[in-house]
């Protein structure tokens, strides 16, 4: 402990702290649109800072990759909440989020969300010191085992759909077919994702040097533009919101909400190309989650230990565990770590989180005026015209085609009343089918080898 | 029809598109109305999105498909490569300077080199793994030192080292042989500086090959190697790195020991340490354990 606070309170690690605090700075700006995506825009930054030599210490570079990601995990939540209003008119799922803003509830599912994400980096500092005795162990007795743990993540996101049509018919076939036909789109959406996947993970079609990021015309067109695009098209409204002076929480609901969250987003963190979406469902059945209050925290709990805890892993000494989109960025960089980085990490993210959720409260409340004064529509039609031209200029021609299509598949789900996760076959259909060791195989078929 | 709809407040649209026409009830989403079969249909945007989201999700797909069929893997030099190259397909063509064939495991491996324009000469090592690697033997296809090879495969980039690893048996191809390869390996090595002092290395030595004698302080092992650290007068020590290939077989370093050790002076996270490149480079001089 006194070591730990040695070497966080030496002067030569207090430029870490600075690089932290420009790293949440940066996340807070970000959050303002929708659709910038933290690992996008970590890559961009990387491109940028790579190419003009600007010189920045790895360790500074973690610093800075720390407070973007503690600082989105949390603040993220702010435009997920203001800026997706329900809409029952093209939307079969109304979340908790935007079944509380439409009771002007926002600014308490926000902070709501927020406690939960504390919870989860509490429950990350505290478990700390025990990752590093049972994350190897952990990792060599499930390594030959993974590719059939995402093909079961696979067959329960697949099998957890239901049928959602209602009309009864004299005909068996038609009745059949009222049965089978969301679920049928629901798999089409997973083996057309898991086909653009198999595509893009084969062959480089953005420029070489964004090729780290080849990914991100897939993510940008599969979850972020429709996204913008629905909002554009939404014509659900806003109401009034009202900036509550107490929360309706006890130690019981935070303790279930961060341990329920936590399930979930540590098993999202470990397990390849599992997101917190499939995690937090997952994690959500596991522990019979019912109350939206519940929802809303182990959310927060969910995404941020899915998005540091997957960065905290990179960071065990002598693993080299890389999960999630920022280890993956950070890894050609990175050497190996030992343990007093891997402290200072921890130190950062307790520092990171503090300062994020101390962030949150005015961001919100700004939120909260902003959303009844600018309509979301309008600002999705900015972030759009901002997140087009940004994917042409880093990957061409190229990036764009992937993404127009990718587009195609993301407002798939949205249109059609299928969830949304199954656009995650897009990761998960390839690389467990290469873990599986018929990669090969299916790009031969495919003529991409 | 939309002159109507602009008329309407924003929350009878909302009554309208959720409704059934028919019998009021309510339908959400849905476009036939689950209790009368009503047709309740949606604005236009909605429709034109779902036709788009479908014509993009299949004919887009199976364009993009054939545009990556058809598209050239880009040939680039192993300079080009950098740590946003990590994932990428490329290719790269160069002469075959150590070609260690078939592993143990079945893997192979070798070492292709180019020259770069400003002189330099830049070196990227080759892999694949065993189910492609014999696929390349039976075609007769494992290159020999010399060989002008033309290899595609993804970069790999970890700990700021570079690599290639081949997917498909086609991806390499011998196209020619290099009698004077580009630099023979002897040349390269520089001459050994003996017995330097560990507080006496500086920047100006980086990528020369010093022999230092040290005592250990600190020994921790990684998947990667092992990280001695010698004591120089300082906290933080003096590093002398061994990655897994120069590993010694027996490998007990114990706090106290003397060791002796030949590597080349490299910086690494702002310090500079020694990092060591081949087997029996380190010895143990004199052994706590021996007292």
């Amino acid at each position: 402990m006194v070591e730990l606070l040695n070497a966080f309170l030496s002067p030569q690690n207090l430029d870490l702290v600075y690089f932290c605090v420009i790293g949440i700075i940066f996340s807070c700006v970000i959050s303002f649109l929708p659709a910038l995506h933290i690992y996008n825009v970590i890559g961009i930054f990387l491109l940028v800072v790579l190419k003009y030599e600007a010189s920045m210490s790895l360790m500074q570079l973690i610093a800075l990759c720390i407070g973007m990601i503690v600082g989105y995990s949390i603040l993220n939540t702010v435009p997920a909440t203001y800026l997706s209003p329900g809409d029952e008119s093209m939307s079969y799922y109304i979340l908790p989020s935007a079944d509380w803003l439409a009771k002007g509830r926002g600014y308490e599912c926000v902070i709501l969300t927020g406690v939960g994400a504390l919870g989860g980096i509490v429950l990350l500092a505290v478990l700390a010191p025990l990752f590093l005795v049972i994350i190897p162990p952990l990792k060599t007795i499930t390594g030959p085992h993974m590719f059939w743990i995402v093909g079961a993540v696979i067959a329960y996101c697949l099998m957890s759909e239901w049928p959602k049509g209602l009309s009864q018919y004299k005909s068996c076939w038609a009745n059949f077919w009222e049965g089978w036909k969301y679920l049928l789109i629901s798999l089409a959406v997973f083996f057309l994702a898991g086909l653009l996947g198999f595509i893009v993970m084969a062959k480089t079609l953005v420029p070489v040097d964004f090729a780290f990021q080849s990914i991100t015309p897939v993510f940008v067109g599969l979850y972020a533009i429709p996204w913008l695009i629905t909002n554009m098209m939404n014509i659900g409204e806003v109401p009034e919101q009202h900036e509550a002076k107490s929360m309706e929480l006890d130690w019981e609901l935070v303790c279930r909400g961060s341990f329920g969250g936590f399930l979930g987003g540590f098993f999202a963190a470990f397990v390849p190309i599992v997101t917190a979406g499939i995690g937090g469902l997952i994690s959500g059945h596991a522990t019979a989650q019912r109350d939206s209050r519940l929802f809303v925290m182990s959310y927060g709990t969910c995404k941020t230990v899915y998005y540091v805890g997957s960065f905290l892993l990179f960071f065990i000494p002598g693993l080299s565990l890389t999960r999630g989109g920022l280890a993956a960025i950070i890894n050609p960089m990175a050497t190996t770590f030992t343990i007093k980085e891997y402290f200072l990490f921890v130190a950062l993210m307790v520092f990171a989180a503090g300062l994020s959720f101390i962030l949150l409260v005015p961001f919100a409340k700004l939120c909260n005026s902003l959303v009844v004064k600018v309509p979301f529509q309008y600002v999705s039609a900015f972030a759009l015209c901002v997140t087009v031209p940004a994917v042409f200029a880093f990957t061409g021609w190229g990036g764009m085609f992937i993404m127009t299509v990718a587009t195609g598949l993301g407002l798939m789900p949205v249109l059609f009343q299928a969830r949304r996760m199954n656009l995650m076959g897009v990761l998960l259909l390839p690389v467990c089918i290469n873990m599986a060791g018929y990669g090969n195989v299916v790009l031969k078929f495919l003529g991409l080898l | 029809m939309e002159t109507e709809k602009q008329e309407m407040s924003r929350e009878e649209l909302y009554h309208k598109e959720t409704h059934c026409p028919s019998c009021g009830r309510f339908v959400g989403p849905l476009t036939r109305c689950p209790y009368c079969q009503a047709l309740t249909e949606k604005r236009l945007s909605i429709r034109v999105f779902k036709y788009i989201s479908v014509f993009l999700s299949t004919f887009g797909l199976i364009g993009l498909l054939f545009y990556a069929r058809n598209v050239k893997t880009q040939e680039i030099q192993i300079s080009q490569l950098g740590p946003l190259s990590n994932f990428g397909h490329v290719a790269v063509k160069g002469t075959v300077t150590e070609s260690r064939g078939l592993s143990k495991w079945g893997s192979l491996s070798f070492n292709i080199q180019q020259m770069g324009q400003d002189g330099t000469v830049d070196v990227i090592k080759v892999s694949a793994y065993n189910k492609i690697a014999k696929e390349i033997a039976s075609l007769n296809k494992i290159p020999k030192n010399g060989d002008i090879v033309r290899v595609e495969g993804q970069v790999r980039a970890q700990n700021d080292n570079y690599s290639l690893m081949i997917n498909a048996p086609h991806h390499i191809s011998i196209e020619g042989r290099d009698e004077n390869t580009l630099i023979a390996p002897e040349q390269t090595i520089p001459t050994i500086i003996p017995n330097v002092e560990l507080d006496a290395i500086n920047k100006d030595m980086i990528n020369n090959i010093v022999k230092v004698t040290g005592s250990v302080v600190r020994v921790i092992n990684t998947q990667y190697g092992v990280n001695i650290i010698l004591d120089n007068s300082t906290d933080k020590g003096f590093s002398v790195w061994i990655p897994k290939f120069a590993e010694q077989n027996e490998k007990s370093y114990k706090q106290g020991d003397l060791i002796e050790a030949v590597g080349i002076v490299s910086e690494y996270n702002d310090s500079l340490q020694i990092k060591i490149n081949k087997k029996d480079s380190v010895k143990v001089i004199k052994s706590v354990s021996a007292k």
